[in-house]
């Protein structure tokens, strides 16, 4: 049993410089997007198929009249219940040993059923290729025993890579000092969807990030949508069933039966 | 860096001002960051809001070019509490190490007394005469000194005095800092000054590029003495240095006033080595527990000309000081200049190795414009850069500029550059250390390195020069040139001849101590000697052992001055040779002593600046053997009255050129900098200054983490171009409303000199200044682009006036007067 | 269709598929409530329910990154057979589009069964309860293929669809759009042939069906309702899709064949052609546009 392995991006050490994202491309050997400058640092603005990871510069107004900036790595969380497995037609995608879940580029068959159950809207269809495509945790590197480009490259240390265990037992160290600190600091990932293998330590709430506060797999108590269907279904057939049966009744007493 | 990279996970305070460090020198970031962990409090400067302020504990926004006002008011601050407090600062420190105690002329007179200006301004020649700012000696020539510091003219009651002018709320009308946040800055930071704690200053272009540049740092290093923070880990005031190797050229005489080694250029009357020795290094102090370091230059210069000329370098023909070129006494070769001259058509050729001038430089329109008057221009870079492009750069945004190629007669030779992965070699960085870098991949096509390009020019002049002659031949033919015989010049060769060999046996010199003025040592740079020793290449150490605890990895790479990682360490601990900071202690006196009195001498930790004994023996006796800690100072004194630069002593706030205000806010009729050049008055075609009723918005310029300097390295690598693609100017939220800007819009920003067309960034991490109740609006405007490679855009340049600080001649590019407004579209 | 990660080619399937099922559904019931007296119903809907879904499972096989990759979803590869709980099938209980391939495939076996039995039980008696029985077994596939449709895009990370109502409303406006597809067979048969009888059930399968738009209506405000919270909805029923969405799906789709229903069916069968066009586009539209709409 191969031990699991997770990232962890402490947002209140990250500054923004996106040493990530390049490295990212780099390693990867992905194309540069062709962007403009849109008003914010953030660029490109979303993810896709060539941008796997990417820093969201946030700009929260309104906050005692001072300007902040605040900054979260955007990727693939590496879900324990990862749901874009679970819809995953093909079995394309699989969550690995260790945690990792990894798209098959050569199972792919591109039905994108995972692009819209993620409930962080990670994975992204690619035209050119026909597959989806998402951060796969440097699987090659990991496996060779490196740490993730994006981890390698981090200034600061906002970025870490090693075993579930040691990266949770960090987390909650950097928890207590930023508690001490003043902040309100939460782990986020440790036990979200069955905890996930790439964490957030956020010095504040989830929401101000972009993130759920509560991520929710969008195929929880799927059964109740089946029974939306099929229930209502029934009545509306019975009732076709009914009208037809007393037309019938109608017209056989009109005519006198066949 | 007085200090190194390193050093600053040490710290208690940290205050970046004039710097964005989190964006400009992320790497720092890694020790900021494990400082605030240990308990560090980060205090941002910057007029917006930057990735560094988002992750300070304070955020003060201060209007571009009034640090002096900032800094004077944190002084003044300090000065004020240490009479009430003096328990939370180190008096002996002060007392002992700088010169707060030493006596200045009676004569001597500060701006408050003089309208603005110090004593001795000849307002006609826009110059001083230093008289005045000097000490008073005592019949032996030896300083007088008030070690109570209550002389009315001793440095510390003259500071106090200077000073006592600069109120916090007279500050905030002319920074437009909000008091509250003011105090704090000054409260939390002053907090550095107990013993055992240590605060330092991390700065960089947005304090030098101003036209008091050079004075914005003597406010800090004045502050940081006087909370005992130099020497000391975690403390010092730290440049961070804009390139990698920024450091390294500077080391080896980048700059036109410099030798290696910062040895003085020769001027004209500068006829003999003797001549040069005498009148600008012996004889400067009498004082016997003064080291006086630069007494030794002597040693240092004939060592360089035996580096340079060899053989032919004899003390019968003055070591060839003669083919040393003499600069014209006072006559200024920087930047401005250089383009001005051009300009006027009085240069002919130009060889650019890695510079981009046509978007880097101040006026830059005015500076491709004079790059026409060029007969030729060698570039040497990565890429096509836009100054090697600048014969077919676009018109338009530029005013006066209309560009005709087949007019243009300058030849534009473009030889391609090797990167820094792609040779051998050193780079030293900010913290002084000097890294050997070894061959990753060879460079693509026919890309060569500069060590290759000076090496094939240099034998083809002297070829030339052989076969034809010339003036003054025998200062190329006499020249030592032996780095091998290979395609590629030996660059072991070259860093052992910057090394420095004992000419009687030929072998590497160990250090600089040994050099000699007779002519029996070599040394291409003397605080490189013991770089690269019989015991191997220093730079190319990679043992990553801490003896010390404090990060200073002796074993690492290689440091000058004699692998010393903190300079004026000795400043670290008290008279006695005991360290103010038992945690982070950088050197401690470990001697033998007995009676009272030091009987042997041993420093361990830091390699110390200079092992003579502390001044002190262990029963409180002076020793007549010890010696000062600042020793390259000829009164072994840190200088908090510093008569060395050309524009004052002390401080002083002055506007910058371009100001929004008309008056100068301290009340007096000195507005801007009196000692600086005014290009616009001595030269003013293409020079225009605007003024604030034309162009009422404060500007200026800076980087971003995703591009390099004038961009043409970045600018051509569509990862990085990926994220900032454009050319974009920072606006607050109020700015924009007032001019009908949204986010996003393209706009016109426009000077006295030029326009750029950029897109609108509206952002609460600007604000409107507040001064004396007045609104003043600022924007920021990245640098990075130009009309050459994969992402172009106007150069922020086009913008900047030329006019540069009066003792280094920087280009003012931080603050200027501009106007913005929404571009219409057509 | 290269800004929406499922485009065009999905909508018409969601619509297609529960088009296709309804008719089965609405042809068995028939089948079931008057045997020879709805035999008009029943036929017609039993020779037109397959195609539809033919044609949308193509489409979404066009709709696939890599289309020649269909059979991944359908069997497994070998080095996946030790681990997995069905040997050869690919077949996953998680996924919802797994489930609804097999499902797909399980109804399109069944219609094409129903087809031949509902011919043969023309001449032959005996065939009349075989087409019973098939239509028995095959109904509770047609109406899981009709759900599907709404359960596909309901259980996703999108707002709009994320919607508690939305199965609900796809079956309802399914079940609309398959009564629709019988009345626009019968009354184009009517006018292909005047002289015959062939379109008299038309204007009962009219009333029949401004029942069920009764129920449909009263979900799709309901869907509005839960949903309004979400940008993307408002963009649906406002700027972006508003013209088509309340003239073409609510007006013309939904409330004239309402009208038309209470007032018992169109008076010719030309009117009844063109008002039951009318449902299938606004079937169709209510689809698209939620399904593009919820992506903006």
């Amino acid at each position: 049993m191969t031990a699991e392995l997770s990232m962890l991006i402490d947002v209140s050490r990250c500054m923004g410089c996106r040493g990530c994202q390049v490295a990212c491309k780099q390693w990867n050997q992905h194309k540069a997007e062709k962007t403009r400058f849109t008003g914010t640092y953030q660029n490109p603005p979303q993810l896709s198929p060539e941008t796997w990871t990417l820093i969201q510069f946030i700009e929260p107004v309104d906050y005692d009249d001072n300007p902040r900036w605040l900054f979260r790595k955007q990727q693939c969380l590496h879900c324990t219940d990862a749901v874009c497995a679970q819809v995953c037609p093909t079995g394309a995608i699989n969550k690995l040993e260790n945690g990792i879940v990894y798209i098959n580029q050569g199972i792919c068959a591109g039905c994108k059923a995972c692009v819209e159950t993620c409930p962080f809207h990670i994975p992204k269809f690619d035209h050119h290729s026909g597959t989806v495509r998402k951060c796969w945790l440097c699987l090659d590197r990991v496996k060779n025993g490196l740490k993730p480009a994006c981890a390698t490259v981090c200034p600061t240390g906002a970025i870490r890579f090693g075993s579930r265990a040691e990266m949770l037992r960090i987390a909650r160290e950097r928890q207590q000092i930023l508690t001490n600190q003043g902040f309100a600091p939460r782990i986020y990932g440790e036990k979200e969807l069955g905890g996930q293998h790439a964490m957030y330590l956020l010095p504040e709430n989830a929401s101000i990030y972009g993130l759920p506060e509560n991520p929710r797999k969008p195929t929880e108590k799927i059964i109740w949508r089946w029974l939306m269907g099929v229930i209502p279904g029934l009545a509306i057939l019975a009732g076709i069933g009914s009208y037809l049966l007393k037309e019938r009744s109608k017209s056989e007493a009109k005519t006198g039966g066949e | 860096m007085t200090n190194h990279w390193i050093d600053i996970r040490n710290a208690d305070r940290i205050m970046i001002i004039g710097s964005n460090a989190a964006e400009n020198h992320p790497i720092s970031f890694k020790w900021v960051t494990k400082a605030i962990e240990q308990g560090a409090k980060l205090i941002s400067v910057d007029p917006r809001f930057t990735r560094t302020s988002s992750k300070a504990h304070i955020y003060a926004p201060l209007r571009s070019g009034t640090d002096i006002a900032f800094i004077n008011g944190m002084i003044k601050y300090v000065l004020d509490d240490m009479e009430k407090n003096p328990q939370s600062y180190n008096m002996e420190y002060v007392r002992e190490y700088t010169n707060a105690s030493f006596l200045i002329d009676p004569a001597f007179k500060l701006p408050a007394d003089m309208n603005g200006v110090f004593s001795g301004y000849n307002p006609k020649k826009r110059s001083y005469s230093k008289g005045t700012w000097s000490y008073q000696l005592d019949s032996d020539g030896i300083h007088k000194k008030d070690k109570t510091l209550s002389h009315p003219d001793c440095v510390f009651q003259l500071l106090k005095k200077h000073v006592s002018r600069y109120d916090a709320q007279t500050v905030c009308n002319i920074t437009g800092t909000p008091a509250d946040v003011y105090n704090e800055v000054c409260r939390t930071f002053a907090e550095s000054g107990k013993r055992g704690k240590a605060g330092t200053i991390m700065y960089a272009m947005g304090t030098t590029q101003h036209t008091y540049g050079t004075q914005n740092i003597r406010g800090y290093a004045i502050l940081q003495l006087l909370l005992a923070n130099m020497g000391v880990a975690g403390g010092g005031i730290n440049a961070l240095r804009g390139e990698s190797n920024v450091q390294g050229s500077t080391d080896h005489a980048i700059l036109f006033h410099y030798l290696p080694g910062y040895l003085k250029c020769p001027e004209e009357d500068d006829v003999s080595v003797d001549t040069y020795s005498r009148i600008k290094y012996e004889g400067k102090n009498k004082d016997p527990r003064s080291a006086d370091w630069w007494g030794n230059a002597r040693k240092y210069i004939v060592s360089l000309l035996k580096s340079w000329y060899g053989d032919k370098a004899t003390p019968e023909n003055d070591f060839a000081f003669g083919y040393l070129p003499k600069r014209e006494v006072g006559k200024d070769y920087s930047h401005i200049s250089l383009f001005e001259t051009m300009y006027d058509g009085d240069i002919k050729g130009m060889i650019c190795l890695g510079q981009n001038p046509a978007v880097g430089g101040p006026n830059a329109q005015k500076e491709r414009k004079a790059l026409e008057k060029l007969d030729w221009l060698v570039c040497a870079d990565l890429w096509e850069t836009d100054t090697a492009n600048f014969w077919r750069r676009p018109k338009g945004d530029d005013l006066d500029d209309t560009v005709d190629p087949a007019s243009i007669k300058t030849e534009v030779f473009l030889l391609p550059a090797a990167a820094s992965m792609e040779k051998e070699g050193s780079i030293t960085n900010s913290g002084r250390w000097s890294q050997w870098r070894y061959t990753a991949v060879h460079p693509p096509g026919r890309a060569k390195s500069d060590l290759w390009i000076l090496d094939r020019l240099f034998k083809a002049v002297s070829a030339r020069y052989k076969n034809q002659g010339g003036p003054i031949a025998g200062a190329i033919l006499d020249m030592a040139w032996d780095y091998g015989t290979g395609d590629e010049p030996d660059v072991h060769a070259v860093a052992k001849e910057i090394n420095g060999y004992d000419l009687n046996t030929g072998k590497l010199l160990p250090s600089f101590g040994i050099l000699k003025a007779d002519g029996t040592t070599s040394s291409g740079n003397w605080l490189y000697c013991a770089s690269y020793t019989e015991a191997g290449n220093m730079a190319t150490r990679r043992n990553g052992l801490d003896p010390t605890n404090i990060g200073l990895y002796p074993e690492w790479a290689w440091c000058w001055p004699v692998n010393r990682r903190i300079i004026y360490n000795r400043a670290s601990v008290d008279m006695k040779g005991r360290p103010w900071d038992k945690k982070h202690p950088v050197i401690v006196f470990k001697g033998g002593a007995s009676d009272g009195k030091y009987i042997s001498r041993k420093w361990i930790g830091d390699v110390p600046d200079g092992g003579w004994y502390p001044l002190m023996n262990p029963d409180g006796t002076l020793r007549d053997d010890a010696k000062y800690p600042f020793i390259m100072k000829p009164e072994g004194h840190a200088r908090i009255f510093g008569m060395g630069r050309v524009d004052g002593p002390l401080p002083e706030h002055y506007e910058p050129l371009e100001s929004p205000l008309t008056k100068n806010p301290m009340g007096h009729a000195t507005r801007i900098n009196p000692a600086i050049k005014l290009w616009h008055e001595v030269r003013p075609e293409n020079n225009k200054i605007g003024t604030p009723d034309e162009f009422p918005i404060v500007g200026t310029t800076y980087r971003v983490t995703e591009h390099w300097q004038a961009g043409a390295m970045t600018r051509n690598l569509p990862w990085l171009v990926e994220l900032m693609p454009d050319v974009f100017v920072e606006m607050s939220v109020e700015l924009a409303a007032e001019k009908g800007i949204k986010n996003g819009n393209k706009i016109i920003v426009t000077t006295a000199r030029g326009t750029l067309e950029g897109i609108a960034c509206v952002t609460p991490r600007f604000k409107p200044f507040k001064l004396n109740g007045k609104s003043v609006h600022q924007i920021g405007i990245p640098w990075h682009w130009g009309y050459t490679g994969l992402a172009r855009g106007s150069s922020a340049n086009c913008l900047t006036p030329h006019v540069g600080d009066a003792n280094t001649m920087i280009p003012e590019y931080k603050a200027f007067l501009c106007n913005v407004n929404k571009k219409e579209v057509v | 269709m290269e800004h929406y990660v499922w485009g065009a080619p999905v909508a018409i399937d969601l619509f297609t598929a529960g088009l296709g099922a309804a008719i089965f559904m609405v042809a068995v019931v028939a089948n079931l409530a008057g045997g020879r007296k709805y035999r008009r119903i029943s036929t017609a809907g039993a020779l037109i329910a397959p195609w539809p879904v033919i044609l949308g499972v193509v489409l979404l096989i066009i709709d696939l990154g890599r289309p020649g990759r269909f059979w991944e979803m359908i069997l497994k590869r070998a080095q996946e057979l030790n681990h997995l709980e069905s040997p050869f099938i690919m077949f996953k209980i998680g996924s919802t589009m797994s489930i609804g391939i097999w499902l797909v495939v399980v109804f399109i076996i069944l219609s094409f069964v129903y087809l031949i039995v509902a011919l043969l039980a023309y001449p032959f008696k005996w065939a009349e309860i075989f087409q019973k029985v098939v239509g028995v077994v095959g109904v509770p596939f047609a109406l899981l293929v009709t759900t599907y449709t709404g359960v596909l895009i309901a259980a996703s990370n999108n707002v709009v669809w994320n919607n508690w109502l939305l199965p609900v409303v796809f079956v309802s406006s399914a079940i609309v759009a398959g009564i629709a597809a019988i009345v626009f067979i019968l009354a184009g048969l009517q006018i292909c042939n005047p002289e015959s009888e062939i379109g008299s059930d038309v204007p009962k399968l009219e009333i029949l069906n401004s029942r069920v738009i009764v129920v449909q209506l009263i979900m799709v405000i309901l869907f509005i309702v839960f949903g309004i919270g979400s940008a993307s909805m408002r963009a649906i029923i406002g700027s972006a899709f508003g013209l088509l969405w309340w003239v073409g799906v609510i007006f013309l789709g939904l409330v004239v064949p309402l009208i038309i229903g209470f007032k018992g069916g169109a008076k010719s069968p030309h009117t009844s052609l063109v008002v039951s066009t009318m449902v299938l586009l606004g079937g169709f539209y209510l689809r698209y546009i939620i399904l593009i709409g919820g992506q903006i």
